[in-house]
């Protein structure tokens, strides 16, 4: 019978094969050992050095899916080392060269990781999971979806201005003098007589102009339509529960806020603006403290213009994403974790289904790496 | 559903399919819609005959099911093959008082997960015809010649032959599997002047047409599946195709765990011999290969190779065209480089290949080849 179970087991790989499963990722890894005392490397070596590189491609995909995923392999290393073939479902050797003239042996692979392993390891380390359920800190959130519902665009508002200095100046001058005398003597007379004239003109004149101005541009103004996210409360409530959070809709926290807590006045506010006034957040904080839930995850997921996508001519939106999570246990709430902005975007045959597609991918990746965050920051 | 062989994987049948961008591939693929369009004047269609070919010479490691892909949503059958024509070149040069007619048709036998929208694996299949005629075609003379690409013509086999010949020997990929494919394609000024101006019209195409002659070249001759050339298809490595009932897929391939790059450093043609009667020229191309795997850089092959192909010209001819006399050396090239890969040995390595350690090179890459079966 447990003949019949392993083959089973392995037809199932052949047949579906790994790559491309949303739990199945592909990786590659290399890495170098070097051996002293004997002349080429022995089967000990190879085999170490098989490991380094099945590790360096674990570590490759934590790196490539960033910082806060990173940090999170960072604590479960020495766990995933231990127990390698519990995360790689299969490991292809690429090239391997033993080089007896410098005593090193190279290894590339390439595995299949079991993702849902990798994070169900890194589930079981992080603090939240380590904390008995009564201990946990309840989790609630408010993630509105959004879509332009009217952009007014507002001319630019130019002003000029034109100074123009004059001067002109003119002198004229005119100067005439005369003299004439007679002497008159014994049966002589003689007469004489001069004159000048002198006469002068001048003019200048200038003219400087001076122009400036100023343009104002003011931006444009946008009102949101919100778009129904029954389906993103359904991804962030899987993740967050998955990864060992108490998860409280905040539908249900709300009547227990002593009014102060109020999904209205949060859509209301995200309708015509990109943030929470600050009215809002202070009953947001107070109201959680009320209900006894510290942790509040709360952001927007903005759905850009429709646009056929030219390669497959589908349907295809882009959604960009915001989020954060505020601790409001202390007096004045801090940001624990924090997301964003970044762009996803989803394909499909309709409208709706592209939309849907997108907002999904963006909820699932943001609430992923929020919890990666949190996790990092030893949330309980 | 034809009847399944006990213990056979089966693998569905989704057809031919246009790869590229949906909105032009009636410009881009103008010949082949053509004639699709006169097969359906008569109640058949290219799919059809695909379909008929098949079933003559089924698969021998697979059974291949005809029902509509669609229809496979929520099976447990995952992997999918169709016959993706990625590039149609038709060019008609005037030539002394002749039209020059090239046809150049690219396609693949492509294997792929019908769930996971992935490569798994893809058989490069090429088609060439050169011809001379005193006028333009017309479109039923067109129609002749690519029903030639399609269904052969004169003992050689089409497209649709090949593509049966592909399937017929290809095997099932498994998750050790690792792939191959020609990544970077380099052509030097002097090989470009030598090429027709539909070969450069757009860019990229030479690049995808070189790729295209040692991608099929290696594949007919080893056995091994090649990706196909990624700049030339893809835009970021999804490649988008649609099939005969209009449905587009939008595959993603796998990234290659060894790389060949491609360098046409020259084409020159050198006078051999004259005499009265006419003249005989040797059309040389010279290429650098390399092949590699990027992650290690190790490098398993690279030298450079020459081959020469002799045209005779007669005394008699106004005109010459070099360009096909080109492409014979180009792909006699491959195909020489290809079967001795292949494991057949050839006198025309020695004096071809540059490097002086080309045996061990090329039983590296041998290894490397059937690592990629």
């Amino acid at each position: 019978m447990q003949v019949m179970i392993r083959i089973g087991v392995i037809l199932a790989i052949i047949m579906w094969p790994a790559y491309g499963q949303a739990q199945v990722q592909q990786a590659k890894g290399k890495a170098s050992v070097t051996y002293e005392g004997t002349a080429t490397a022995t089967p000990e070596v190879k085999a170490k050095a098989l490991r380094d590189a099945q590790v360096k491609a674990i570590e490759f995909h934590y790196a490539e899916a960033g910082e806060a995923e990173a940090a999170t392999f960072d604590g479960i290393r020495d766990k995933i080392v231990l127990n390698l073939d519990r995360f790689i479902l299969d490991s292809t050797t690429l090239n391997e060269e033993d080089r007896p003239d410098i005593r090193q042996y190279t290894v590339v692979v390439r595995v299949t990781l079991n993702v849902a392993n990798l994070r169900n390891a890194v589930k079981s380390a992080s603090t939240v999971t380590s904390t008995a359920p009564s201990d946990k800190s309840a989790l609630t959130f408010l993630f509105v979806s959004r879509q332009t519902a009217s952009v007014k665009v507002y001319d630019a508002r130019v002003y000029q201005r034109t100074d123009r200095n004059m001067t002109d100046d003119q002198t004229t001058s005119a100067k005439q003098k005369g003299s004439e005398g007679e002497v008159i003597g014994k049966a002589r007379m003689s007469t004489d007589g001069s004159s000048s004239s002198r006469s002068a003109r001048g003019e200048s004149s200038s003219v400087s102009t001076e122009s400036g101005g100023s343009t104002v541009l003011k931006a444009n103004e946008s009102t949101w339509r919100l778009v129904p996210s029954s389906n993103l409360n359904q991804v962030f409530t899987r993740i967050f529960t998955t990864a060992g959070f108490r998860v409280a809709e905040a539908a249900y926290v709300e009547p227990l806020s002593g009014g102060k807590l109020s999904v209205a006045a949060v859509e209301e506010d995200y309708k015509s603006g990109n943030d929470l006034k600050s009215i809002t957040l202070q009953n947001i904080a107070g109201g959680l403290r009320n209900a006894g839930v510290p942790y509040l995850a709360f952001g927007t997921l903005d759905v850009g213009v429709l646009d056929k996508d030219p390669a497959s001519g589908l349907w295809r939106v882009a959604v960009t994403v915001n989020a954060k999570i505020l601790n409001v246990a202390s007096a004045i709430p801090e940001n624990v974790a924090a997301v964003g902005p970044v762009q996803y975007s989803g394909v499909g045959p309709s409208e709706d289904e592209a939309r849907t597609n997108a907002l999904k991918l963006a909820a699932d990746s943001a609430a992923r790496e929020l919890v990666s965050q949190v996790t990092n920051a030893k949330l309980r | 559903m034809s009847p399944a062989r006990a213990g056979a994987a089966q693998v569905a049948f989704a057809g031919l399919a246009y790869s590229g961008d949906f909105r032009s591939i009636e410009a881009r693929f103008p010949n082949s819609r053509r004639f699709e369009e006169s097969l359906k004047r008569t109640n058949s269609s290219i799919n059809e005959l695909i379909v008929k070919s098949l079933k003559e010479s089924p698969p021998k490691h697979f059974d291949l099911v005809f029902d509509n892909l669609l229809s496979l949503k929520g099976n447990d059958q995952v992997i999918a093959v169709a016959l993706v024509i990625t590039e149609e070149t038709v060019s008609s040069e005037g030539f002394g008082q002749f039209r020059k007619l090239f046809i150049q048709f690219s396609g693949q036998a492509m294997f792929f997960d019908f769930k996971s929208m992935t490569v798994l694996r893809a058989y490069p299949i090429t088609f060439a015809y050169i011809d001379a005629i005193d006028r333009e075609s017309t479109d039923s003379e067109m129609n002749a010649r690519i029903s030639a690409v399609y269904f052969g013509a004169k003992g050689k086999p089409g497209i649709v032959a090949r593509f049966t010949e592909q399937l017929s020997k290809a095997s099932l990929p498994t998750p050790a599997s690792r792939y191959i494919q020609v990544a970077r394609v380099h052509l030097s000024p002097q090989t470009l002047e030598a090429l027709p101006d539909k070969l450069k019209s757009s860019q990229g195409t030479a690049a995808t047409w070189v790729a295209d002659y040692l991608s099929e070249a290696l594949s007919s001759k080893t056995g091994v599946p090649i990706l196909p050339y990624a700049k030339g298809y893809t835009i970021g490595n999804i490649l988008s195709m649609r099939i005969a009932d209009g449905t587009v897929f939008e595959l993603k391939l796998p990234k290659p765990d060894y790389e060949l790059s491609i360098d046409v450093t020259d084409m020159k043609k050198v006078l051999y011999g004259n005499t009265p009667a006419g003249a005989s020229y040797i059309y040389g191309v010279y290429v650098s290969l390399t092949l590699e795997e990027p992650l290690s850089g190790r490098v398993y092959l690279r030298s450079n190779f020459k081959n020469g192909e002799v045209k005779v010209v007669p005394a008699s001819q106004e005109h010459v065209d070099d360009f096909p006399a080109y492409t014979d050396s180009l792909r006699g090239l491959f195909t020489k480089l290809s079967t001795i890969v292949a494991g057949a040995s050839n006198a025309w390595l020695k004096a071809s290949a540059a490097a002086p350690d080309i045996e061990k090179q090329l039983s590296d890459t041998r290894e490397v080849l059937r690592l990629c079966k």
